[in-house]
């Protein structure tokens, strides 16, 4: 019983180890460089308002390969789908479809809670807003749902971020 | 009726060898040892230990010692590999909570710390990384460092 219970230690403890993560390497530096620079190239076609230029910089750093398993590459993913969502976000009902695409695919990679998921859930609520406002004239009924979506993905973001505080302030001494 | 001066036949003279020996403790025939038992009891004292018994409980105390013996270095194995797997553990809780929070930095790891959020929306996808990336650069340039002068 008690080798059984050391054993399990041992291994919690390993798993624990584990979950630290590997050594911030070049690999892993090049791709937040690179990553980095073609977001930075998206604000720059953005200031002249190329909207698609920019969303070609930024479809760009879903194409980076990060390290296996680095959370850096899984958070600047996320941020990515939700910058593409953002920028998507148009005057019609497809552009609104699309861009909640864009967060689903998003929610899909989404292994662990962090603040880049919530900001997902944010930019969700704000594609829903968008689309109640566009809407809230023709529409009231359906209006008042997508509102409801709104909030409901307001709800979550605020939740994932709480939640992600709570786990940092346990971290910090 | 039995004649006293006729000489026992050699089946009496078997029977009574055995009940000596059963009355010795050297025989383990149930029959003769019962026989030896009823013997005792009337007499009113206890079974003499013969030799050969002696040397049976000699002989289980010496078995019983050993399976004891066995039983026991068995138990401190057990109680050897335990310290090690303890040890162990205590290594790995080393590691992961007691070393210098340097070697943590050194680590690819979520960068909430690095880049608190909630993200403000003024805030842009390039600054995020801006600050990552440069968190990151920072601790791989103090671990490199680190290892050229170790």
């Amino acid at each position: 019983m008690k080798r059984s219970l050391d054993l399990l230690l041992t291994l919690g403890l390993a798993l624990a180890a584990c979950s630290r993560g590997r050594r911030i390497d070049e690999r892993l530096l090049l791709a937040l460089e690179e990553a980095r620079a073609w977001q930075h190239r998206a604000d720059v076609h953005l200031a002249d308002h190329e909207v698609a230029a920019a969303g070609a910089d930024v479809e760009q750093v879903l194409r980076i390969r990060f390290p296996p398993g680095a959370p850096e590459g899984e958070e600047a993913r996320l941020d990515a789908w939700a910058r593409l969502a953002q920028l998507y976000l148009g005057p019609s009902e497809n552009d609104e479809d699309r861009a909640l695409a864009e967060v689903q695919k998003g929610r899909a990679e989404a292994t662990r809670d962090s603040f880049y998921r919530a900001h997902l859930e944010t930019v969700a609520g704000e594609i829903f807003e968008a689309r109640a406002r566009r809407i809230a004239a023709a529409e009231a009924e359906r209006a008042r749902t997508v509102r409801k979506e709104a909030l409901e993905a307001y709800a979550r973001s605020i939740a994932i971020n709480q939640r992600v505080q709570a786990a940092l302030a346990k971290e910090e001494p | 009726m039995v004649d006293d001066e006729t000489p026992p036949s050699q089946e009496e003279l078997a029977n009574a060898e055995a009940l000596r020996r059963a009355i010795d403790g050297e025989s383990h025939a149930s029959e003769d040892a019962q026989a030896a038992a009823l013997i005792f009891a009337s007499s009113g004292r206890a079974p003499r230990l013969g030799e050969v018994a002696a040397r049976r409980l000699v002989l289980e105390a010496v078995a019983a010692a050993g399976r004891k013996r066995r039983t026991s270095s068995l138990a401190q194995w057990s109680r050897s590999v335990g310290v090690a797997l303890g040890a162990a553990a205590a290594a790995v809780v080393l590691f992961v909570v007691a070393l210098p929070d340097a070697p943590r930095r050194w680590m690819s790891r979520p960068s909430g710390s690095t880049v608190p959020g909630p993200f403000s929306p003024q805030q842009t996808a390039a600054q995020r990384l801006d600050l990552l990336t440069s968190d990151r650069m920072t601790a791989f340039r103090e671990s490199r460092l680190y290892e050229a002068h170790r």
